[in-house]
């Protein structure tokens, strides 16, 4: 009788190492590129998106009025040029911009795009329920005093139904207007040199007022969504892939790509297998497949590194009674070994940074901070001896740092560097990525690793940030001579005096220690040899290329 | 039978209702919230107040416990703080079916792979074919799901390329069912080796009972006594932990689903809780917990049939 048992697990076996065998991956389309996203995106609406990978995703599927060329040059995508003074797109005063719509422009399901679906975007980005962070950067778009009431009110902490009320009537009273189909025009509540660089930027994508309101919530799902960029959303599968389509109806002419394919693979270990399986035509590396890659032979050639513009920095908190002492900071900040951080803990996967805003950004200063260029170890006994603090007594720091294995090996190494050069305490907080980001907003930390980004590549995007009661200095650092310069800057409409402002304001910064930088970032991928015209760019977000995919074809597989 | 139906439900329901209380008073001690979570090193201390009073929870716990509950009761699980857009009932939708098509899956394995197995290393036990089952089970109940996981990923769709290394929502299209067989196989693989091991025991203590000899004495073949007799007693206890072993299949596949990369309702519940997605947390938790009761009712009623020794209910 147990042969029948014998025979039934046989047959279950057989039965299992035949569908096994029996599934093949899909063959894929041959002009698909397929990319790695890395998670799920939050949304694809354009005014709530937040996140880089939303963002990543919305580059391929929106057009707006300016784009940033891979030189950083701003250009002009659905405006038929870039506005200055002298063509009338700027007025004298600096505060009105007209943009004048190339004629013939569609949405992708055919309905002409008219000026007013970008009146009503800048609109939605202003209405409380879409909680985007982002909508701070735009405050500067009068709203017949309500932005300025705002962001005085966020400033002093002042929430409930007041201000509630106050938003919604910035949303409504935005100066943003469209005397005509083809003419879009934001007024300004001051000069804002960088507003441009603003326009460029997802959260100023231009709606379908009336799909939403047709559809709600849902307007994003794919048969749903309506776009104006190269591509459009075919499929969306939360939490797997993505998707997207060649947009025929595209203004800037045949995209050579059918579609493009964006897969949800969050481990950079299996993203590289996928990669190496042929199932990925792109990957950004982790820092453990970096040394990987750089031991495997065939993959040499296909391996890509440029520079992003981003710094890594430690955050001192100026509030905190031992961090008050710019001496203290500076200590902590000369102490460290740069270069052996680049090349020997991360791999030579950054670069030693001195200064805040990084290579390629406008008003990078290789001059700035270059005594911390090298270990400085006896200046910085010194200072903490002058600041009360003879070979460390007393210093106790705890070092606040986001749950990342990434992160929490920079904090060992940083502890292990100021413990042995200064003979300070170091104490290590790992905190989760959402209670580090409460402890940092609400300035509960004494140093935190920490960084930035750029969202356009413009210093405003940069130093401002760092002016008393700025409402993103979680450090509170304030310094009259660095809040003049700021003010001066932000401004200022000649480019080249705007920029050396900036880079004495930077100066103040380095050698005030609000900040001590790390590391500037870099990007790390894989391109199969069929990929053409794969265009990166510095200021990429979640995807390799992200902002021309445009341009992207492949050959024969 | 109804008023023990009706035990039963208010059973659950005050389960449910306790398990809620405790989740969303945990939920709300752990630091951060989702607007901190979402908004990152681009949002002010005053904008992710703003946030949290328009979106109510800067209330007190109780009060916004209060009110939560009041919207569940009606069906409404309420709204995704971490997909904007989206609702917590379609976060969790996506995920459902992945989940459950994997979960039944594997409880299909481990209950028509484990069960045999434990029948035949009884039959022979202390033998060559008990001694190799007792090897194997003791391997792959020792072994993570994770290990197990890696390995098939490795294996079946590395070196063999047999499959995608990302399974994805494929696991769900019936046509390719087969998709789903590696996620299923690494999580049925513990669920396996503990029934073998408990049918292995149960049936090595009935094959030894006197029914069973008084059975064989009245000239009844192998067969029969195996599983008439004997088989039927011995099921008794993997009946019962059957019933909570599919419960755990269904709220146990999270790490599998993150290694196969399918979108279920594990991998959301990971994200929900490092999002600090209040709603999704919350509506994953009832989930799993009613998953939980409902399996354990079905199993208490299942139990009696096997054995009217067992009061029935």
């Amino acid at each position: 009788m147990s042969n029948r048992f014998r025979h039934g697990i046989a047959l279950v076996l057989i039965l299992g190492t035949l569908v096994l065998a029996g599934c093949q991956s899909p063959r894929d389309e041959a002009k698909v590129l397929r990319l790695n996203l890395g998670g799920e995106p939050q949304t694809l609406d354009p005014q709530r998106a937040a996140d880089s990978t939303s963002i990543s995703v919305l580059r391929s599927l929106y057009a707006s009025l300016l784009r940033v060329g891979p030189d950083l040059s701003i250009q002009p995508d659905l405006a038929a040029e870039v506005p200055t003074v002298a063509n009338g797109g700027i007025s004298a005063d600096g505060l009105t911009y007209t943009f004048r719509l190339r004629a013939g422009l569609t949405w992708s399901d055919g309905t002409p795009l008219h000026a007013s679906a970008f009146v009503d975007g800048a609109r939605r980005l202003f209405e409380p329920a879409n909680a985007n962070p982002y909508v701070d950067f735009y405050r500067v778009i009068a709203a017949q005093g309500a932005n300025d009431r705002v962001a005085q009110a966020l400033a002093e902490g002042r929430t409930g139904a007041d201000l509630e009320a106050l938003q919604r009537t910035a949303a409504r009273d935005l100066e943003v207007s469209a005397p005509d189909d083809r003419t879009v025009v934001y007024r300004l509540s001051r000069r804002s040199p960088a507003f441009l660089s603003l326009v460029t930027l997802s959260p100023m994508y231009p709606v379908r007022a009336d799909l939403i309101a047709q559809h709600g919530d849902r307007w994003t799902d794919a048969g749903r969504l309506v776009t104006n960029g190269p591509f459009t959303l075919a499929t969306w599968d939360h939490g797997r892939q993505i998707v997207l389509a060649r947009n025929a109806r595209y203004h800037g002419g045949v995209v050579p790509l059918d579609g493009v394919r964006l897969d949800m693979i969050e481990d950079a270990a299996i993203a590289l297998l996928a990669y190496q399986k042929g199932e990925l035509d792109v990957v950004t590396l982790g820092p453990a497949e970096l040394v990987q890659v750089r031991g495997t032979q065939s993959l040499r050639d296909q391996f890509q590194s440029y520079a992003q513009l981003s710094t890594q920095a430690l955050y001192f908190n100026a509030a905190d009674p031992l961090f008050r002492d710019a001496r203290v900071r500076r200590a902590l900040s000369l102490a460290l070994d740069r270069p052996g951080y680049a090349e020997v803990l991360r791999e030579g996967a950054v670069l030693p940074a001195t200064a805040w805003l990084p290579p390629g950004m406008p008003g990078h200063d290789r001059a700035a901070g270059t005594d911390a260029a090298q270990p400085a170890v006896e200046r910085a006994q010194a200072l903490l001896r002058d600041a009360g603090h003879e070979g460390g007594r007393g210093v106790e720091v705890q070092l606040l740092v986001a749950d990342a294995s990434s992160a929490r090996t920079t904090a060992q190494w940083l502890k292990e560097q100021w413990e042995r050069a200064l003979g300070v305490r170091v104490t290590l907080v790992v905190r989760e990525r959402a209670a580090y980001f409460a402890d940092r907003v609400g300035g509960k930390f004494q140093v935190l690793v920490g960084g930035w980004s750029a969202d356009y590549a413009d210093p405003e995007n940069w130093l401002p940030q760092f002016r008393s009661g700025s409402a993103l200095n979680p450090g509170r650092f304030s310094d009259a001579a660095y809040d003049r310069l700021i003010d001066q800057a932000t401004v200022e409409l000649d480019q080249s005096r705007r920029i050396a402002t900036y880079q004495q304001a930077q100066r103040v910064l380095i050698e005030q220690a609000a900040i001590a930088p790390l590391a500037y970032g870099r990007r790390n991928i894989l391109v199969q040899p069929w990929v053409r015209n794969l265009v990166t760019s510095p200021m990429e977000s979640e995807v390799p290329g992200d902002l021309y995919l445009d341009r992207a074809s492949i050959a024969q597989r | 039978m109804l008023r023990y139906g009706l035990v039963r439900l208010g059973q659950g329901v005050a389960t449910l209702a306790a398990i809620a209380v405790v989740t969303f008073a945990l939920m709300h001690a752990v630091p951060g919230g989702p607007f901190e979570a979402r908004g990152g090193d681009r949002a002010s201390a005053g904008l992710v107040e703003a946030q949290r009073a328009y979106y109510g929870i800067d209330a007190p716990v109780p009060a916004q416990f209060g009110r939560w509950a009041s919207h569940v009761v009606r069906g409404d699980l309420g709204p995704s703080f971490a997909r904007p857009g989206r609702t917590v009932a379609a976060v969790i939708g996506d995920g459902l079916l992945p989940s459950t098509v994997v979960a039944l899956y594997a409880f299909a394995l481990a209950v028509g792979i484990g069960v045999p197995l434990g029948v035949v290393a009884a039959a022979r036990a202390g033998g060559r074919g008990d001694a190799a089952i007792l090897g194997v089970t003791t391997v792959l109940a020792a072994v993570p799901a994770f290990v197990i996981a890696f390995a098939l990923l490795l294996v079946g769709a590395v070196w063999l390329g047999w499959f995608e290394v990302r399974l994805g929502r494929d696991v769900t299209d019936l046509a390719l069912l087969a998709k789903a067989l590696p996620p299923a196989v690494a999580l049925a693989a513990p669920s396996t080796a503990l029934l073998a091991r408990l049918t292995r025991a149960a049936m090595i203590e009935a094959l030894a009972s006197d029914y069973v000899r008084t059975a064989r004495a009245k000239g009844l073949g192998t067969g029969a006594v195996t599983l008439r007799h004997a088989l039927r007693n011995a099921l008794l206890p993997v009946v019962t932990v059957a019933g909570p072993l599919l419960a755990t299949l269904v709220t146990g596949s999270i790490v599998v689903e993150l290694i196969f990369g399918m979108p279920g309702v594990g991998a959301a519940f990971v994200a929900a809780i490092l999002q600090r997605d209040y709603g999704v947390i919350m509506g994953v938790t009832l989930f799993y917990a009613a998953t939980i009761v409902v399996a354990n009712a079905v199993i208490d009623l299942i139990v009696p049939v096997l054995d009217p020794r067992i009061a029935r209910p």
